[in-house]
């Protein structure tokens, strides 16, 4: 089971975008832990650990938060009602996301979800992605081949990639199997059903 | 051909490395945000800012993504309707080429803003060639997009609102500030309140409102200095206002402090929503706040809690801090103008009759697609209403100056304030009946002269001929008083005979009225000290009461002003006399 802190300085406001049966369910979730204060001592026994961005602006500890989670490769949400650009940052470690998209059902589902020890990776993909998840990584895959001059059915010569892009690669490939920027496409539009 | 391409490493390195040709003058900018740039919108504008500050180019290129891990965010799409989006870049009609792996089909499905791919100078390549580009780009580079191209632009795009303005309520706030300090206040001489608006203008959907709204309106560069409002409200000077608003911060309150300074009044702002989260204890605290000032206008939002927004989280703040200025056992005749964003001008209008409020004015939306002279018209109404609170703040004077006197209970006096508070001709004239009704109650009294001479009240009858006390001198025409003459030590015409003591006074029976009239300025003058001037106004009160208001049916010539001069020099005198201890 995956463990999440949601730390919202405006709680109120939990139950005023999710509506009552969400909120209701949000609190019924026994993996979550809802709170209005940060303290800083108690973070790393989250797997996850969702704060409005403003207070931690406000107080200044977003770095010390962050160094914390990084360092115990543990995910940061910084959610925000002024954002609507989301977005993952800090090598997948972190997101940073509207308040409307983080209140709401998807990601409501996402955490009930997060009760079983199945999902173990890319959770902030699954969370702001759902079931097309994938297709950042895919789409991730065939930029590195675009990016180095693959063509449709051509891998980029191997001498075209760097140390950090070979190792990006043969991550994809491990997850993903060996695919050509062809197959690459054919699976994001099956994912997709277009 | 000057081409700007936009990246962040994450296009092929021959786009960047090497020369597009002899007639391709490339610039290659890196779009990358630190982990710190929270808003990526005001990156973006600062980048961009920066980019084209000085350079025209003829075509920009850009991924779709400029993330380094995630490249679905699609951020390269934000970055080009900001370009389309911000005519002070000057390359809103550019034609823009997007590069990358993508299907467009794939970055619809995923992306809000998709929309814009089938827009008007919108073109995209999945080439990773750079001689295939270099060959594809001359045949984009025609024209700029035209202006029915880019209406058409502005109809496809989708721009998603950011969650804090996903109410009417917080877009209207900080367009109306914007609007009102930028657009329409002429503020010539005087100086612009500095507000910063950078995080409201980097943000790309105030961008396309923007947009929006200039694409139905052309307006010629001297409009304001021609057509724009002035700042300065008159007849408010040294008065104080309270002002109520969660958004103050926004700019309302920088802004509304320049125009009450501009016009001599006082502005006194509520900024403690921050350090009470909870509504009943937020409520408290601007109640204790509204009633440490004596203010006479309470300019006040309505929705100064999450919970007002929601239906069934009870009665919203506004209406509850409302009724607490306007209790009756404090004073009822404070002065509140609703000052709130707000779709439904019917709901405003039911709050102001809930509340009674004086008046409301409601912040304009983009929504609400005003015009500038509209705008104009909008700050005039808020001008006029916060005028007119300041106007009628007079009666709060008034109630305060009853509470703990004789006369807090007097139904007359109770009756004028109640009557002068609906700020309606219509009421006038049972003002005027209802201000002589308490000095007919109230000065009809006996009383002792300074030099021991008694003037004594039995039954209906006064038991001391004070007719010849009193001289007024009449306009044949109308009736008027010009003139009155109180005679102080005038022996012969003071029938009173020591030896003969109090029944023996008499008194000329023969004209009622006249000797009724005599009666009360002899009270008003001799017991009340009132002035000769203020003894004159009565009497034409009385001349109105007994003609026009009473027995003419028409309505007085008399005016809330002359009213009210009379309250302040003469009901308040009888009030002060019989009641010492309170101070005025």
């Amino acid at each position: 089971m995956k463990k999440i802190l949601i730390i919202d300085d405006r709680p109120m406001r939990q139950e005023n975008q999710l509506g009552k049966d969400l909120y209701d369910k949000l609190c019924s979730l026994d993996n979550i832990t809802r709170d209005n204060k940060l303290d800083i001592n108690s973070i790393t026994s989250y797997d996850i650990v969702a704060i409005h961005y403003s207070l931690l602006a406000n107080n200044g500890q977003i770095k010390e938060v962050r160094d914390i989670l990084s360092e115990k490769g543990k995910c940061l949400i910084l959610f925000s009602g002024g954002n609507p650009t989301n977005r993952i940052t800090n090598g997948g470690r972190e997101a940073f996301v509207s308040a409307s998209l983080f209140y709401s059902k998807k990601t409501v589902d996402f955490f009930e979800l997060l009760k079983s020890d199945e999902i173990n990776k890319h959770l902030l993909e699954r969370m702001l992605y759902g079931r097309n998840w994938k297709v950042a990584f895919l789409e991730r895959y065939a930029q590195l081949l675009w990016v180095n001059g693959a063509t449709m059915d051509q891998w980029p010569d191997a001498e075209e990639l760097n140390d950090d892009e070979i190792q990006l690669l043969n991550d994809l490939e491990k997850e993903f199997g060996r695919k050509s920027f062809k197959e690459i496409n054919e699976e994001i539009n099956n994912i997709l059903k277009i | 051909m000057k081409v700007l391409l936009l990246h962040n490493n994450n296009v092929p390195f021959s786009f960047i490395s090497k020369t597009w040709g002899a007639d391709v003058d490339l610039t290659a900018e890196i779009i990358k945000p630190s982990i710190d740039d929270s808003d990526y919108d005001i990156f973006v504008s600062h980048e961009l800012e920066r980019i084209f500050s000085g350079n025209t180019f003829d075509l920009i290129i850009l991924p779709y993504s400029f993330s380094e891990y995630n490249p679905i965010e699609y951020t390269g799409l934000v970055v080009a309707a900001h370009i389309r989006l911000t005519p002070t870049w000057k390359h809103t009609k550019k034609p823009i080429l997007f590069v990358g792996p993508e299907e467009v089909k794939q970055v619809v499905k995923l992306s809000e803003m998709g929309s814009l791919l089938f827009s008007p100078g919108i073109y995209t390549t999945r080439t990773n060639s750079l001689s295939n580009l270099v060959c594809g780009i001359k045949d984009l580079l025609t024209d700029d997009i035209t202006d029915s191209e880019f209406l058409e632009f502005l109809n496809k795009i989708h721009i998603p609102r950011p969650t804090n303005y996903a109410t009417h309520h917080s877009i209207a706030n900080e367009w109306a500030v914007m609007r009102w300090t930028n657009d329409i206040i002429n503020w010539g001489e005087y100086e612009i309140p500095s507000i910063a608006f950078q995080t409201f203008t980097s943000m790309l959907y105030f961008k396309y409102l923007i947009a929006k709204d200039g694409s139905k309106e052309q307006i010629s560069k001297n409009w304001k200095k021609n057509h724009g409002a002035d700042p300065k409200i008159n007849g408010i000077s040294g008065k104080k206002i309270v002002y109520i608003d969660d958004e103050h911060e926004k700019g309302w309150g920088k802004l509304l402090t320049r125009i009450f300074e501009i016009s001599g009044a006082e502005l006194y702002i509520y900024d403690k929503f921050k350090e009470h989260k909870d509504k009943e204890e937020l409520i408290e605290n601007i109640t204790n706040f509204v009633d440490s000032i004596d203010a006479d206008c309470y300019l006040l939002d309505l929705r100064l809690h999450d919970d007002d927004f929601d239906k069934n989280k009870g009665e919203i703040s506004g209406h509850r801090i409302a009724a607490h200025i306007k209790d009756y056992k404090i004073n009822r005749a404070r002065q509140v103008v609703i000052f709130s964003a707000s779709d439904k001008v019917w709901n405003m209008k039911e709050d102001v009759q809930k509340i009674g409020a004086t008046d409301y004015v409601l912040k304009e939306s983009p929504e609400a697609n005003f015009t500038k002279n509209d705008s104009v018209r909008n700050f005039n109404e808020f001008k006029i209403a916060v005028k007119k609170a300041c106007e009628l703040s007079y009666l709060k004077d008034y109630l305060n100056l009853l509470k703990g006197t004789s006369y807090e209970d007097s139904f007359p006096l109770n009756n004028y304030i109640d009557l002068a508070l609906l700020n309606s001709k219509n009421v006038l004239n049972s003002c005027i009946l209802n201000l002589n009704l308490f000095i007919e109650d109230n000065a009809d009294k006996g009383f002792e002269l300074t030099d021991g001479i008694h003037i004594k009240k039995v039954g209906s009858n006064w038991k001391y001929n004070i007719l010849n006390m009193i001289k007024v001198k009449k306009d044949n025409k109308d009736g008027k008083v010009l003139t009155i003459e109180c005679l102080r030590d005038n022996s012969e015409s003071i029938r009173y005979k020591k030896t003969d003591g109090w029944e023996n006074a008499k008194y000329d029976d023969t004209h009622r009225n006249e000797r009724r009239m005599a009666k009360m300025v002899a009270s008003l003058f001799y017991y009340y000290g009132i002035s000769k001037t203020d003894c004159k106004k009565y009497l034409d009160l009385r001349l109105e009461r007994n003609t026009s208001v009473a027995h003419e049916g028409r309505l007085t010539s008399l005016r809330f002003e002359d009213l009210k001069s009379f309250f302040d020099d003469i009901v308040t005198k009888i009030i002060m006399k019989e009641n010492p201890n309170k101070k005025e």
